[in-house]
């Protein structure tokens, strides 16, 4: 299985923190990113690195986060984005889903549910579609996945 | 389950309840999230310090952090469902009682007869009267008789209770005046309905262990 590096968007340091150590207990090894600063976004995520797993929360310093994600659904479609979610609504995971993101979760409260929700996530990614390099990138693990 | 206090709810201006609309909202949203850290931070404590699970005192610690998380969770989820009823769309419209009605077994009260529930008009959301219904008979698991009254203004349906609730109250005021009482009971389950039935400009109460939603009669055309 071919593991995407994954970034982790989230201004609450506490979730950013246990999300990233939760990556590295189901995925040891894999590169792994942190973005708290909302200020840096969206260009920390249109920086990402080729073909990334990009958790993001969906509300940044009281700002919802759907209009980053279809920003980067538009320039980066090689990302594979995950909305999460304190508590979402299903009108919340319809909007997040026509964003672009390609699946959207409740943060869970405890360390099994958030390690099976990663370890899913990751799964699915890795057999997901764009994977190829995002438009005007070389990537130094390129992939020419095929798309829809 | 004994829910007193029958004070009505008051009346407010559209600003207040936009006010009150956001910081249900915001309070049922944000307050999950340091939720999680405690809960997840209980989870890292445990596996974190294995050599020291006999240690009783931890024991005790980790076990009132969760407890103290599930009590939280539990508020939390009943002020999540209060949000999600006042931003469900609701349509009332004229519907025709016997059509509401329909599938229930129903009795008259006062004389009414099926003819007379036939032929009445209601303003209400079909939906969400069948639903709250429905959650009552789901709650007393039986599929009991719906008591109609008709009058000159409105229409009074009355449904049985499960034995083990008694009371007057607004489901919502109980709620409301004990979060911690009466969140994840049916008394939450019930509070949410009211809101929903008290936008569709109809009522919601409990007399002698018995559910009463007055629905207002609509013979326009």
């Amino acid at each position: 299985m071919n593991l995407r590096p994954v970034l982790i968007v989230d201004d609450d340091i506490d979730h950013a923190v246990i999300a990233r150590m939760v990556v590295a207990s189901v995925a040891p090894g894999l590169p792994v990113e942190t973005c708290m600063d909302v200020r840096a976004l969206p260009g920390r995520i249109l920086d990402a690195p080729t073909g990334a797993v990009v958790f993001i929360d969906r509300m940044l310093e009281g700002a919802e986060s759907i209009p980053v994600v279809s920003r980067a659904a538009t320039a980066r479609p090689d990302l594979y984005v995950v909305l999460l979610s304190a508590s979402l609504t299903d009108a919340d995971r319809h909007r997040a889903l026509e964003s672009g993101a390609r699946e959207v979760a409740e943060k869970p409260g405890n360390l099994e549910g958030w390690r099976a929700l990663v370890s899913g996530v990751l799964r699915r990614a890795s057999g997901a579609h764009g994977l190829a390099e995002a438009p005007g990138r070389v990537g130094s693990g390129s992939h020419s996945a095929r798309r829809p | 389950m004994q829910v007193d206090g029958a004070s009505p709810i008051v009346a407010a201006s559209q600003d207040v309840w936009a006010i009150l609309d956001a910081l249900l909202y915001s309070v049922s949203h944000d307050l999950r999230s340091p939720l999680l850290t405690m809960t997840l931070s209980a989870d890292l404590i445990e596996e974190g310090l294995p050599a020291e699970r006999d240690s009783e005192a931890l024991a005790i610690g980790l076990s009132s952090l969760r407890q103290g998380g599930a009590d939280l969770e539990r508020m939390i989820a009943a002020l999540t469902s209060l949000s999600r009823a006042r931003r469900e769309q609701v349509t009332p419209s004229r519907v025709p009682l016997g059509l509401l009605l329909g599938g229930y077994e129903t009795a008259g009260a006062d004389g009414s007869t099926d003819t007379d529930i036939g032929t009445v008009h209601v303003r209400a959301d079909a939906i969400v009267v069948r639903e709250c219904i429905d959650a009552v008979m789901t709650a007393t698991e039986s599929d009991v008789a719906v008591t109609v009254s008709l009058g000159q203004d409105g229409c009074r349906l009355e449904v049985p209770l499960p034995e083990a609730f008694q009371g007057e109250a607004s489901p919502l005021t109980a709620l409301a005046g004990s979060l911690r009482q009466f969140a994840g009971t049916f008394v939450e389950v019930l509070a949410a309905h009211q809101l929903r039935l008290e936008r569709c400009g109809n009522r919601m109460a409990i007399s002698k262990g018995t559910l009463r939603i007055d629905l207002p009669l609509d013979d326009s055309q």
